[in-house]
Order: C-alpha cells, then structure tokens, then sequence
C-alpha cells in the first residue's frame, strides 16, 4: 500500500508541469480597432521588443506577478526562461526607457478585467478553452 | 518587491506614473579608497521616474543625491526627456539622456542593482560620452525582426547642459540588433568637438588616475576649467561595439571601443564581462577591463590601466543584491603607477 501510493505521488509530481502545459494560451487585447494582432506583433510587445500600437499608442503589458500560479508558465513557454529571470529582462526594458513598465497581477482571474479597463491593455491567460471576454475585447490563441 | 511597486501604475493611461528608488552601500579595501578615506561609503542614491502624459507623450527622469563628504555636487539631474511616438516604430525624444553609444550606457540607469560588476568599465571614467543633451531620433525596422537604430544631436560634453549652447556639436548613430530579448548587438559611432580642449574638462582623463569604486564617476570628470591662453577645439571621435547575452545559465557583456581626438592615433579599450547562473539567486563571473591610450595623444593622458577579477552576486531578495569581488588593479601612466590587489564588496538595494 505505502509503495502504491509512493508511485501515485511520484507519477502526480512528474506529470504536473504536463498538466500545466496542457492549458492554451491567449492573448487577452484592449487594442486600437486597426492594430496588427497577428502573433508575431502581440509577441515582440509582450516580450518589449516593441512598445506602440501601430497608431503609435503606447501598449501596457500585463504579466502574471511572482505570486501568480502562472508565473513560471508564462516565462518559460513565451520567455523561455524562468520567471525570475523574465522579471529582470523586463526591469532592463524599463530602465532603459524603451518601454513603459508592465503591470503584475497575482491573480490570473483578474486578467480580463485588468485588460478592460486599460485601453491599449494585453495580457496572457492560460486556458483549456478559449475565454469569453466582453465585445470591446478580443481574444487571441498563441501557437 | 520591485514588481509590487512597479505594478501601482494608476488605471488612467495620462496618469501612469512609476517611482523608483536606488541606493547601495560599499566596502573597498584598495590603497586608493583608503587614502580619499572611502573603505566604507555610501553611495551614489538613483529617484528613476517614468510615467504617460498622453497615449503618445512619455516621459522619463533620473536624479541621483551623493552624500556632500563625496562631492561638491549632492544632487544632479542625470535624466530628464520627452518622448513622442511617431508611429509604431519610430520615436522622438527631447531632454537630457544616456547616449546610445554602447549596450552598457543604454541599458543601465545610476542604481547599481543592475549592474552585472560593482564598477562601470574604465572607459566610462575617460572616454564614454554618459549623458548627452539633444534631440533623439530611435526606431525599428518594420521589415526585420530586432533590428534598430538611434540618431542623436546632442549639445556636446563641452557645453554640459547648456541646450545647444553652441548649436550641434555633437553626433551619434547607433545601429542595434536584438534576435532575442536576451540578446542584443550594437555598433555606433559617435563625433564630438571638444571646445578650447586645454582648458575644458570634459573628456578629460588627466584629472583621473583611480577608479570609479571610489565613486569618481563620470561626476568626478567635472575638474574646475582653467585658463591656459589657448582656445583651440579639436575632434573626439568614438568607434564603439557591443554585445550583450544572456541564457538560463549564461550572461555575458562586450564593451569594445576606439576613440581619438584630432584625427590622431587611436586609443582602445576593452570590458569583458562572463557570468554564469549557480540558481536563481547566485552567480558567479569573472571580468576584464583594459585600456591603452598611445604616447601620441593630445588631450587624454597616456597609459594604460587593467583590472581582472573574480566575483560573486547574490540576490538576497529580489531587490537587494550583494556583489563580492576581488581584483588586481595595475595602472601606468608615466608617473601614475598603481599595482593593487581589491577585495571590493557592494549592496544594493531597490525600492
């Protein structure tokens, strides 16, 4: 008995990142009506390699906070990286004034609200499905 | 946490604003640092301020308080500029900035937090023009991924901050290149006139023969002018080259650069940064800082100067970081000689 549930705490523990990775992943956008929202574009402004709508608006990234259960996620599958080390690359974005400072959340529920009420907002949710967002919103699957 | 204090941003876009606060404490048992009566120092404190003023209009401050038993000038205003989006791609700025002469420079604010060794490189003390009063033209190309440039017309080191005091005496291009976020490559050049080059400080690295971990930064260049007589301006030219990279395991940083004035012989120099990550919290790294100015040279002081040593940073927290470093440190420059081994510790903090 206590090697059975050994294997099953061992086969929990290995399989979890697996579950992690499982969930989809979306780009919740708060955009001017004529922005690029192709993957590549919402990409380069999520990882600070672009700053602006392409109207020149400045965009406002939303990242999950180092008390958020999606915090390694996100870095490592968008990043690649942990999540320490996504937090420093974009303190080196900041201070150097290419762009704004993003905004972190501790609660990935609150991604969606958080996006609604910044025009010019976008930020990552980890999903099985895609997530219904009010109609002044669009929602976008990352590959 | 730094990110609890970056994330108070208010919901209004015209009224985002981010304050913050930089500081670090310092302990150099080198002979230098013992004699200006520096083994422990407080040092340089960095208010960093950004902020929206419309979708389109930005803006960004830095100012910086060094204790008065260290300078002659507590306060400075290191950063202040405007920052309009063209479009997309391609921005304004107007105010006083960092010139993007080399990753180092473009990269780093005044809180030591950041930096990958306790010192800036040699060649900030003597040669790297850190601040610049101007105009700044910066973009990225729509066609290719990473790729970027910068154009500044600045006022020149030699009227400070005085805007354009003399019309454009100064010209930087950058072109830069990121694959990755943890990437980057720059090459620049950048053209300067020194104005009545004898008696003007600016530039001048006769007045330095010690290092900037006694705190004489680009701060300390500022020497009193004098009045020899003469008034003839000459030429500064700076090549500069850099390459920044970073992995899971890995971070390294180049600093290489070739300056000369009045179209002389060219003087080098060379920073060579190599870390690598134990975990999340400990690195280790070495470095290598070199520079050589020839015997033919005009306005700086002839020599050269060479540090290598051995570090370790910690990240206590995720705001406080703690350096450990030991150096051999040899400078000869004709009279100037200094052969010293540093045991050299930093802490600082971010609020």
């Amino acid at each position: 008995m206590k090697r059975f549930v050994s294997t099953i705490i061992l086969f929990a523990l290995t399989a979890w990142p697996c579950w992690g990775f499982a969930s989809d992943m979306y780009v919740v956008v708060n955009a001017p009506v004529d922005a690029s929202l192709d993957e590549k574009s919402l990409l380069a402004l999520i990882k600070g390699q672009r700053r602006n709508w392409d109207d020149g608006n400045a965009a406002t990234v939303i990242l999950p906070s180092r008390e958020s259960d999606d915090f390694e996620l996100v870095a490592q599958r968008i990043f690649g990286v942990s999540g320490r080390m996504m937090q420093r690359l974009w303190f080196r974005v900041v201070f150097s004034g290419y762009a704004n400072a993003p905004e972190y959340l501790d609660e990935p529920s609150g991604v969606v609200a958080a996006v609604a009420d910044k025009p010019g907002a976008l930020g990552i949710l980890l999903s099985e499905q895609k997530p219904e967002v009010p109609s002044s919103l669009r929602v976008v699957a990352l590959k | 946490m730094l990110c609890a204090v970056m994330s108070t941003a208010a919901p209004l876009q015209a009224q985002d604003l981010n304050v913050n606060l930089f500081t670090h404490f310092e302990f150099d048992n080198s002979d230098a640092a013992d004699a200006a009566d520096r083994t422990f120092e407080w040092g340089e404190s960095a208010l960093f301020v950004t902020g929206n003023l419309t979708g389109k209009l930005s803006f960004l401050g830095e100012f910086t308080y060094v204790a008065p038993k260290y300078t002659n000038k507590s306060f400075s205003a290191h950063r202040y500029r405007l920052r309009y989006e063209l479009d997309r791609d391609n921005a304004v700025s107007f105010g006083k900035m960092h010139t993007p002469v080399n990753y180092w420079n473009d990269n780093f604010h005044h809180g030591r937090i950041f930096f990958p060794t306790i010192n800036r490189p040699r060649s900030f003390t003597r040669f790297i023009p850190i601040h610049e009063v101007g105009v700044r033209f910066s973009g990225m190309s729509p066609m290719v991924d990473g790729v970027g440039y910068d154009i500044v017309l600045g006022t020149g080191q030699s009227e400070g901050d005085d805007a354009f005091g003399s019309g454009v005496q100064s010209y930087t291009v950058n072109f830069n290149w990121a694959p990755s976020p943890d990437s980057r490559a720059i090459v620049s050049y950048y053209r300067d006139t020194i104005l009545d080059h004898v008696d003007n400080p600016f530039h001048a690295g006769h007045n330095h023969g010690v290092g900037d971990h006694m705190g004489m930064d680009h701060n300390g260049m500022h020497m009193e002018p004098s009045d020899s007589g003469t008034d003839l301006d000459i030429s500064y030219e700076l090549l500069s080259f850099s390459l920044h990279r970073e992995s899971e395991y890995w971070r390294s940083l180049t600093e290489l650069s070739a300056n000369r004035t009045d179209g002389g012989d060219w003087n080098w120099s060379l920073y060579q940064y190599a870390g690598y990550h134990i975990s999340d919290v400990f690195s280790v790294y070495a470095l290598y800082d070199y520079i050589t100015v020839g015997d033919s040279e005009i306005h700086f002081r002839a020599g050269s100067e060479r540090r290598a040593g051995l570090g370790l940073e910690w990240f206590v927290t995720n705001t406080t970081s703690l350096k450990l470093e030991a150096r051999s440190e040899d400078t000869d420059q004709g009279a100037i000689r200094i052969d010293d081994s540093v045991l050299e510790a930093q802490l600082s903090f971010a609020f």
